[in-house]
């Protein structure tokens, strides 16, 4: 699988691709067709960047992840058009830290068109998080399918942290559902996890892990597999001794 | 040779919860190896006593003492208690989706060692018992308690106790939730642990069958926040048989009435299955 270090402001990508950003603005553009592709977008440039991101996915089934764990500002604006016969599965994971506003606008365009989004989101104090998670299922995609459910945790009363979940539906024939959990720690998980013997901090680093590392095997089909791991034990043990 | 016993001390326990009184002066001794039954009608302050033992911060501790090994018990926080010796087993254990057993159990271990448990002898001793309590196999990967039943919550807060090597464990009704070979396979695991570490034992049950495998070495009764009656195993036996009654009588008590909080419906917009406004 390719890596492609993005530090041109357009980039075209036709294959599965591990794309790690080292540039302020970067339009990335795709028409992946007749395959199964999987995408991980990294975010690791010291500054503020702004990811404009145009798909069209056509008889294929595409899986793409965003791992965005860094303080830095980000405006992120993602339109993918998902065709005929085709799957979209996005997973995303944001450190809610700084500036971000992220926008996903997600069609279904045409009939058996499938997209599945996930978020997982962690806000800390200093955060201004703004998320608006569009599906759209356009007239004449019948028997298309669109999911999304986020997961928001707040820790230390964020400045700001917004979570939008929106459905638009323009077909009768079709399947669509929204989950959105927004909140801080359970006191009560919490005594009980003190009551096992881990401190706030030790139980919040569990907590948090379980957030930006949702499961074991969620980067493991890609060569940062371990290093985005190790990323994110870093990122929890960095938040944890705050 | 100095032997330590482990001795967990209430003097003279005053509680509030949300400025309510609940426990009104509760005096109780419990050293390394005995089993206390602790017994009582529901609402009276039988598992306010436990969860103010481990630090809840829902109940305040108006006057009197908690000391274990004679350290001031409610100086410390929840994690330092647990780091001393002292668990809850509780009634209705918390659901941590997204952590799973493993990373909790080693990381509650570890919180505890100077040195951190090697992993293999850490899955050695989890596989071990979770066999003994004919647990399933995939435990381990699994999120604490999130889809569990309620036995298999309840038999996953013994396998936590079990990891956790406590001194004095406090099992709030561990036997609810559980049938009958499970109450079985859960008291032998508590007695074979009592055996091995001379564990001390303070246990909340309304059933007798799970005393009768358990055995306790004292009882005691609490009503209206006091211990009123104390014994041993006996005690257990004659409540079983009798209930309260013959106690509020003799003793001329009257029980806390268990309330509940009213719930108030504003009614709904749904419609009947004849077709006409709910």
């Amino acid at each position: 699988m390719p890596k492609i270090i993005a530090n041109d402001d357009v980039l075209v990508i036709n294959e599965s691709s591990t794309i790690i950003t080292r540039n302020k603005t970067i339009n990335l553009e795709y028409q992946l067709s007749d395959g199964d592709y999987s995408i991980l977008i990294l975010n690791d440039y010291d500054d503020k960047v702004t990811l404009n991101e145009k798909g069209s996915i056509s008889n294929s089934s595409v899986k793409i992840a965003y791992l965005e764990l860094d303080r830095y500002d980000l405006e992120q604006n993602c339109h993918i058009e998902v065709n005929k016969d085709s799957s979209l599965q996005v997973n995303t994971t944001y450190l809610g830290t700084g500036n971000k506003k992220i926008v996903f606008d997600l069609f279904n365009n045409e009939p058996n068109s499938l997209i599945d989004i996930n978020n997982n989101i962690v806000c800390l104090e200093d955060a201004l998080f703004e998320l608006e998670c569009i599906g759209t299922i356009r007239k004449g995609a019948k028997r298309s399918k669109c999911h999304q459910s986020s997961h928001c945790l707040t820790i230390d009363n964020p400045r700001k942290a917004s979570v939008l979940p929106v459905l638009n539906i323009d077909e009768n024939d079709v399947e669509a559902s929204h989950s959105l959990s927004s909140g801080t720690i359970d006191e009560e998980i919490l005594f009980y996890m003190n009551s096992r013997g881990l401190n706030k901090k030790e139980a919040l680093n569990l907590i948090l892990r379980s957030y930006l590392m949702p499961n074991d095997n969620y980067y493991a089909e890609f060569d940062e597999g371990t290093l985005i791991q190790e990323m994110a034990v870093r990122k929890v043990d960095e938040i944890c001794s705050m | 040779m100095v032997i330590i016993m482990n001795i967990l001390e209430i003097k003279d326990l005053h509680v509030n919860v949300a400025e309510k009184e609940i426990l009104k002066g509760v005096d109780l001794v419990v050293k390394q190896g005995e089993i206390h039954a602790i017994m009582g009608p529901n609402g009276n302050g039988k598992s306010t006593l436990l969860q103010t033992i481990m630090g809840h911060p829902s109940y305040t501790v108006t006057s009197g003492s908690i000391t274990f090994n004679g350290e001031d018990v409610l100086q410390m926080s929840v994690d330092e208690r647990s780091r001393k010796g002292l668990f809850l087993a509780m009634q209705y254990p918390k659901e941590i989706a997204g952590v799973t057993n493993s990373d909790f159990l080693r990381a509650a271990i570890n919180s505890r060692l100077e040195k951190n448990i090697s992993l293999f002898k850490f899955i050695k001793e989890m596989e071990s018992n979770i066999s003994k309590l004919k647990m399933k196999e995939d435990l381990a990967h699994r999120f604490v308690n999130d889809g569990f039943s309620g036995g298999e919550k309840k038999r996953n807060e013994i396998l936590q106790m079990m990891m956790l090597h406590p001194s004095i464990a406090m099992l709030d009704e561990i036997d609810s939730g559980l049938d009958v070979d499970a109450i079985k396979l859960v008291s032998d695991a508590i007695l074979e642990l009592k055996e091995k570490s001379d564990l001390g034992l303070m246990i909340v049950s309304h059933y007798e069958r799970f005393f009768t495998m358990i055995k306790p070495t004292h009882s005691h009764v609490i009503v209206d926040g006091r211990i009123v009656v104390e014994g041993d195993d006996e005690l257990v036996y004659k409540i079983d048989n009798d209930g309260y009654d013959w106690l509020y009588d003799e003793l001329k008590i009257q029980p806390v009435k268990e309330s509940r909080p009213l719930v108030y419906s504003l009614g709904t917009c749904a419609r009947n299955p004849r077709g006409k406004n709910a």
